[in-house]
């Protein structure tokens, strides 16, 4: 049984000899000649401000646990719509359930002001 | 294209919970939040009416979700006793924490995972079942936000817990990985038939699950969350968990060892039964210090847990039958005992130190009567419902060969005496005071959950033979005769 994951094994054996191939020849071979410029934190072009670990509103963390609500909520519509024709009326009367409790979860959080941002 | 039958019957008191939570929440949409309290009533009725369709489940065991879900007569009685600790939650909740309809819904859900948790004969369901457990108790523990200690609780509570959880799932990623099935009876004729990839990963399978539920169960060494999880949470909500978790982790450790890893291949029993005696020893050591009535009853939970595991250990159709009495047992007792911790403390859970009991008896006899009964109960004193409990514990476990086993019981018992009576000592002890440091009155719904809770003690202390027999068919069920 454990041999049916050999491929696996030797996928990952190459994932690692090939990254640490070139990052490591890059690392031997490649000239080095720092300055202040190249050592800043790449932000896209624009000159970065700040320290590396600022503090950050807790807020955040509830709209991202929000926002995973509702992305695995769409995750799920996706086998439902391959699905759809051969699921016929009990599947759509399962997906309409499953939205009203979920939209029922909406308004809760909505009232309790989940999504205000200013207290 | 064949889609599994999902089978409604089969989680119809899920369902009935569900439901309940979600038109809670519906409501309180339109409810001013200081009536918030009163959707309470309606977690109630919910509870209510999922014990009322139990009986009428009883008479046919019904298969759920292709295989995943059986509604037998095992999983239906865990299902009571997680449905009476709800019951408490409510009851009890009414005053202690803020109510509203976060309180009943995460009630509501956690009572749903356990109910899960012990019908699941499928390694993902029954994950599922634990996650469904977990997550609202976690926040249920943290539900007193302004104290300091609930929040305490609720970090340690999602830490440890997030830990077992992985090591659970781990244990079951082996399972799965030495018979490549995910059902529980496949799982079992696989061992059976001896079609394992490594005998080895079953071992380290049955390990690491026995470890993650041995966290939810508290047992020693893994129970030092309970305590402060315990003495930190809302008190109804430390009732409910204290018996809805154990009893779901019971009903789930009985499917997954006794039934799915037959003891004879897979050598779990003398891990079960090292973990039993650590922990009732240790349990019933740790409680004789403490000063705190919750906390020393946390302590207790953790003996009482290792009573529990020594039915497990015995692996015996006796064994299991003992376990299942003892959860019906534990949740009477504890949640009585419980219940006058909440009646006795105020909003802010102030005189749960056991030296504040000191002549309760003269001031409030209803209720120093009612906790002198669960103390006496948990003590395993007869007639009352301890006694039987720990009796049928005992004789499944010399039957089985344990007898090593059973002294460690009754040494445990032994030293449980000493901070089971002391309280009691204190209650009918006169003291100088006149201030009492209890609130005058407690709201009526305390009382009548002391009041089920002592007929329950009494009632099946003196008749145990009302429970064993549907106990029997339970344990049939279980082993599928």
């Amino acid at each position: 049984m454990l041999t049916s994951y050999f491929p696996i094994a030797l996928y990952f054996l190459v994932a690692v000899v090939i990254g640490v191939g070139v990052l490591g020849a890059s690392r031997v071979m490649g000239p080095r000649k720092p300055n202040a410029a190249k050592l800043q934190t790449y932000e896209c072009g624009v000159t970065p401000e700040g320290e590396v670990g600022p503090r950050f509103s807790v807020k955040f963390y509830l709209v991202a646990m929000l926002f995973m609500i509702f992305d695995v909520e769409a995750v799920s519509f996706y086998p439902w719509a391959v699905l759809m024709h051969q699921l016929r009326l009990f599947g759509l009367l399962e997906m309409a359930l499953f939205v009203l409790v979920l939209g029922i979860g909406y308004a809760y959080v909505w009232k309790r002001g989940g999504f205000q941002w200013q207290e | 294209m064949n889609f599994p039958v999902i089978n409604p019957l089969s989680v119809l008191p899920e369902i009935i919970l569900l439901a309940t939570s979600i038109v809670a929440l519906f409501i309180a949409l339109f409810l001013p939040d200081r009536r918030g309290h009163q959707l309470n009533y309606l977690g109630l009725v919910g509870v209510l009416a999922a014990i009322a369709v139990l009986p009428m489940l009883w008479a046919k065991v019904e298969v759920g979700f292709g295989g995943a879900i059986v509604s037998d007569h095992f999983a239906l009685a865990m299902d009571a006793a997680i449905l009476v600790s709800a019951l408490a939650a409510f009851l009890l909740g009414l005053r202690e924490v803020e109510p509203g309809a976060d309180y009943v819904a995460l009630v509501l859900w956690a009572a749903l995972g356990m109910m899960v948790l012990t019908s699941a004969v499928e390694l993902l369901s029954i994950f599922l079942g634990l996650e469904v457990l977990s997550l609202p108790l976690y926040v249920l523990a943290g539900f007193r936000r302004d104290r300091t200690t609930s929040k305490e609780a609720a970090m340690k509570y999602l830490l440890m817990g997030a830990f077992s959880s992985g090591i659970f799932l781990y244990g079951l990623a082996f399972l799965y990985g030495a018979t490549g099935k995910v059902s529980l009876a496949s799982i079992q004729a696989a061992i059976l038939q001896n079609f394992t990839s490594h005998p080895l990963f079953l071992e380290i399978g049955a390990g690491l699950v026995a470890v993650g539920l041995a966290f939810k169960l508290a047992l020693v060494p893994f129970h030092q969350w309970v305590p402060d999880v315990y003495e930190g949470s809302p008190t109804p909500v430390t009732a409910f968990m204290s018996v809805g978790t154990k009893a779901a982790a019971f009903g789930a450790l009985v499917r997954i060892l006794t039934v799915a890893l037959p003891a004879g291949i897979v050598h779990w029993q003398p891990l079960i039964a090292f973990l039993a005696v650590l922990t009732l020893l240790f349990g019933n050591l740790a409680a004789l210090r403490q000063t705190n009535m919750k906390r020393m009853l946390a302590y207790s939970g953790i003996a009482q847990a290792g009573y529990l595991v020594v039915a497990i250990a015995a692996n015996s159709q006796m064994g299991v039958g003992a376990g299942m009495f003892y959860v019906v047992a534990y949740a009477f007792m504890n949640i009585g005992a419980f219940a006058v911790v909440a009646a006795l403390s105020g909003q802010n859970e102030e005189g749960a130190e056991i030296a504040s009991y000191r002549g309760l008896a003269y001031r409030r006899p209803w209720l120093a009567v009612s906790m002198t009964v669960f103390l006496l109960a948990l003590a395993s004193i007869p007639p009352l419902v301890g006694f039987p409990g720990k009796f049928y514990i005992l004789r499944a476990a010399v039957s089985s060969g344990g007898v090593l086993l059973a002294i460690a019981i009754v040494v445990g018992t032994m030293i449980s005496l000493y901070y089971y009576l002391r309280p009691v000592l204190l209650m009918f002890t006169h003291s100088e005071e006149t201030e009492s440091p209890f609130p005058a009155t407690a709201h009526w719904t305390a009382h009548v959950t002391v009041g089920v809770m002592l007929a329950g003690t009494l009632v099946l202390g003196i008749l145990p033979g009302l429970l064993t027999g549907p106990l029997q068919n339970a344990v049939h069920a279980i082993y599928g005769l």
